[in-house]
């Protein structure tokens, strides 16, 4: 029993190492890119200090000066960077300078709910796209190719707001339409409000994830392995499973890692359409009302977000390509 | 010898290519002459005749304000397309070059621009976006800028890796050895070579930035009312998708065609310079 688990332990080894190696640059590109958002948000004109100190004409120099102190805004920027940076990784964001809470706890349930409506736009799209892929790939030629064309560029053309108004439209009276329903009022009423949302954002992703896959059993169904295969007349079950899956999703895993990222700012835009209370009316009302803190705490997330999806995605490549499970024996 | 064509000629061949180019003109028709067209000052509001289902005297209603919407679906169209228009040109205007320099740069600048491109793509580029209209406040320029930068390292890093692909090409190579300086092969080898996806990109990149345009529009961060863009028809119509849906209806198709048409302008443009593809 043990050593299965080791020899497993070791067939992971290169696999997970690999990519975790490439995940050191990868660190360091999204250190870059917090500091670029931390930069950024120091590009919004208005004090902080003044804000922050009171309102109006009530407030002294002193009182100003005091408060930009306390704030550490009069330390050097670098420095700045490191104190914030240090204090979102223990969760501390620091307070909102309009909403009367610290961002942590604004963010807290929001977050939740963006990433619930991402997860399950995703999966919706996977179930949906990835069996018509596989259907559509059977089917080539001309006419197949353009409208499988069609159906891509459908989904991109499509912006996910107006489906989800289009959604309200249809189902209006039929299901929720409008806000949100947590989990603890019951699966049901949790999913039924949601439905509408994920099909709205995860429909534009279905059909990329569609597209790709299709293209990419297309290009692996036509090689050389598989022609052999099927002239060693392998049943055509067999191909698929054993050979031709494998290699074909790799473009759709990389699609995943790439449009995780857009996925999300999607579901921001989204749940403004369902009027559910996820991070998108946060983030707008943070950018309205120029709240940088707020602004930047909401950046850092979606992008460690991607990052991390990305990283994910990284390591199943390694686990579904061939190539490095061959290089073991 | 190959019969030799006109790269417009092969561009317009294919029927779904003469369409997408009518379709395309038509906007443009649309987007110039939209005050002529126009049967309404978009901005004039009609308090009697607010929320109007379309009829004879309004094609497509009237909003809240008894606005005309085909007025300001014909000047949503211009604006959306200008800000398009200006968010690809600046994409161009910056990617191109930090792209070849990206390319073509040795050392610590090649490295230094690499890894800044990386950057950006680290950031979803709808999110770059906010944050930038953060810093700079919401309005059309801000949209501009917002997308542009959004956008820029995508262009950045096609066009790097054309460069670095043309760079081992055989004659590039006896252009070095034969001491032509570097500016010139730049501009007589390098560039040309990537003039075709460059292109292919600009033309998506416009396509992302109508959606980009409408999706900032549509949460009230991208053009400010009243001035009418296809995300802000899409924002005032969606108050009342219920009891009066073309309003949401018809900014959104609007968005939708124009969007599928600039996408297989861009598959046109792709197969018309890629000479494999061409038939």
């Amino acid at each position: 029993m043990l050593a299965v688990r080791l020899n497993r332990a070791r067939r992971l080894g290169p696999r997970v190492v690999l990519p975790l190696a490439g995940s050191v640059l990868q660190a360091a590109v999204v250190a870059a890119a917090t500091f670029v958002v931390f930069l950024l948000m120091r590009l919004i004109p208005g004090d902080p200090a003044r804000i922050l100190a009171g309102p109006g004409g009530s407030v002294t120099p002193e009182q100003v000066e005091r408060t930009r102190r306390e704030l550490g805004l009069d330390d050097p920027i670098a420095l700045q960077y490191w104190n914030w940076i240090t204090d979102a990784v223990r969760g501390d964001f620091g307070n909102s300078l309009v909403l009367n809470d610290t961002v942590a706890e604004l963010l807290a349930d929001r977050l939740v709910i963006t990433l619930q409506l991402s997860v399950y736009a995703f999966t919706l799209a996977v179930v949906l796209a990835i069996p018509l892929s596989l259907v559509a790939a059977r089917r080539q030629g001309a006419i197949a190719d353009k409208l499988s064309r069609l159906a891509g560029a459908t989904g991109v053309a499509v912006p996910s707001f107006w489906l989800a108004l289009l959604l309200i439209i249809v189902a209006q009276g039929v299901l929720p339409t409008f806000g949100y329903a947590p989990l603890s009022e019951g699966l049901g009423a949790h999913l039924g409000h949601m439905l509408l949302p994920a099909l709205a954002l995860g429909a534009g992703f279905a059909t990329l994830v569609f597209e790709t896959t299709r293209a990419g059993l297309i290009d692996t169904l036509s090689s050389d392995y598989v022609r052999t295969a099927r002239a060693f007349q392998i049943p055509e079950r067999r191909i698929y499973g054993r050979y031709a899956l494998r290699n074909a999703f790799l473009p759709t895993l990389t699609i995943f890692g790439l449009e995780a990222g857009a996925l999300m700012a999607g579901a921001l835009l989204v749940e403004n359409a369902f009027a559910l209370p996820g991070m998108g009316r946060l983030i707008v009302q943070g950018v309205l009302s120029r709240d940088y803190p707020v602004v930047q705490a909401c950046i850092l997330v979606i992008v460690v977000v991607f990052v991390a999806v990305n990283l994910l995605m990284d390591l199943l490549y390694a686990v579904v390509d061939p190539r490095v499970r061959r290089s073991r024996g | 010898m190959a019969e030799r064509t006109t790269p417009v000629a092969a561009l317009l061949r294919p029927l779904t290519q003469k369409i997408t180019w009518s379709v395309l003109a038509v906007f443009v028709l649309v987007a110039a002459a939209a005050p002529l067209l126009a049967p309404y000052d978009p901005a004039a509001q009609d308090l009697r005749n607010t929320l109007m289902p379309p009829g004879p005297g309004h094609l497509l209603g009237t909003d809240e304000f008894g606005r005309d919407q085909l007025s300001r679906l014909f000047h949503a169209v211009r604006s959306s397309l200008l800000i398009s228009l200006a968010t690809t040109a600046a994409v161009a205007a910056a990617g191109i070059p930090l792209g070849l320099l990206a390319g073509y740069a040795r050392g610590f600048a090649n490295v230094v621009i690499a890894r800044a491109i990386d950057v950006g793509l680290a950031l979803p580029s709808l999110v770059l976006a906010l944050g930038l209209i953060a810093a700079l406040g919401a309005g059309m320029r801000s949209t501009v800028i917002a997308l542009a930068v959004g956008y820029t390292p995508y262009l950045a890093r096609v066009v790097r890796g054309v460069v670095l692909r043309v760079r081992q090409e055989e004659y590039v190579e006896s252009a070095r050895v034969s001491n032509v300086p570097p500016w010139r092969i730049a501009v007589r080898h390098v560039v040309p070579n990537t003039l075709g996806v460059t292109s292919v990109q600009l033309t998506l990149i416009f396509a992302f930035a109508v959606i980009g345009e409408a999706g900032l529009s549509f949460v009230g961060l991208g053009v400010q009312p009243p001035t009418a863009s296809l995300g802000n028809l899409l924002a005032d119509g969606s108050a009342h998708s219920l009891d009066l849906p073309i309003l949401t209806v018809a900014p959104g198709l609007v968005i939708a065609v124009l969007v599928i048409t600039l996408l297989f302008a861009g598959d046109g443009v792709r197969d018309a310079l890629d000479p494999r593809r061409r038939r």
